[in-house]
């Protein structure tokens, strides 16, 4: 079977994906780990007073946006490893909002069952269900397994 | 890992059931079948005209939706005897109108792990997305929910 598991920086994933490795994976499934990271906002440019392209500005939230990215992958490539899964992981940067872009991987892939925590990064602490979780529940074609934190 | 099945007469529970013990279930899973029995609806009692109490009519509502209630049971129960899955099915009586809460309330009472259920049953409105009772559980659990859509 295929999973896709949706991570982000956040406990919550780093628990889901736990959780589901020590409760529902089987050998022989292959796990696509995958974050879809929303283009950071990079500051306009502003031409009124003539200022001048704010490159260092832009490339310090590049910079950072990427190294992110890159400890994420870092991450989830070391546990995949150490719990010896067939894996493969996609950390990219997309137009689309996390959950439309989630939903298409899946597609992509063809995974048969998606894997996500309850909340990630998100703003909103109090909330029971994040945004991206709501979307791809209600918009994903195969199961999906809300991991709920134990700690929740 | 104790895990607890909502189940419906409805054709995804029935899917959802068989897609968990292909993919997920693994031999030291323990299931609880929950089916929230609702109280069938039973003619209320018109006095104006001096009416007889139906009694006909409410045995053969009962017995029909107890007959309903008991091919549920079998055909689950059969599927897990079939494959020797450990199973005990669970028919709550609780709250009729809240297969919800009841659900969450046996999730709870039989300190199972995970919870696995279909995204919509037998509810009037078809064109949703997810269904009133698997949004309840999704966002008033406090464990691990798989929702298997249509």
């Amino acid at each position: 079977m295929k999973v896709l598991i949706a991570v982000d920086p956040s406990d919550i994933a780093e628990k889901a994906f736990d959780w589901y490795f020590k409760n529902i994976h089987k050998e022989g499934n292959e796990v696509y780990v995958c974050h879809e990271a929303e283009q950071p906002d990079l500051p306009t440019v502003f031409f009124a007073g003539g200022a001048s392209f704010p490159a260092a500005e832009i490339g310090r939230i590049m910079t950072d946006h990427n190294k992110k990215k890159n400890e994420l992958e870092n991450t989830y490539t070391m546990k995949c490893k150490s719990y010896k899964i067939k894996h493969h992981i996609d950390i990219e940067t997309t137009q689309d909002k996390p959950g439309v872009a989630i939903c298409k991987k899946a597609e992509k892939v063809h995974a048969n069952m998606i894997v996500m925590g309850t909340r990630g990064m998100g703003a909103i602490r109090r909330t029971v269900l994040g945004s991206v979780s709501d979307y791809v529940l209600h918009h994903s074609k195969v199961p999906v397994l809300i991991c709920r934190g134990q700690d929740q | 890992m104790k895990v607890l099945f909502a189940v419906d007469g409805s054709e995804i529970a029935e899917k959802a059931f068989d897609w968990y013990l292909e993919n997920v279930h693994q031999d030291s899973n323990f299931l609880v079948i929950v089916h929230g029995r609702e109280n069938p609806q039973i003619p209320t009692l018109n006095f104006t005209e001096g009416a007889a109490f139906p009694s006909d009519e409410i045995t053969r509502i009962m017995k029909e939706s107890n007959q309903k209630v008991d091919a549920l049971v079998d055909k689950f129960s059969m599927k897990c005897s079939e494959k020797k899955i450990k199973f005990k099915v669970a028919l709550e009586g609780g709250k009729p109108s809240k297969p919800g809460e009841t659900i969450l309330a046996v999730a709870d009472q039989e300190g199972c792990e995970m919870i696995v259920m279909g995204s919509r049953g037998l509810g009037t409105i078809r064109r949703t997305l997810l269904g009133s009772v698997s949004d309840y559980v999704i966002h008033h659990a406090k464990i691990p929910v798989i929702v298997c859509p249509v």
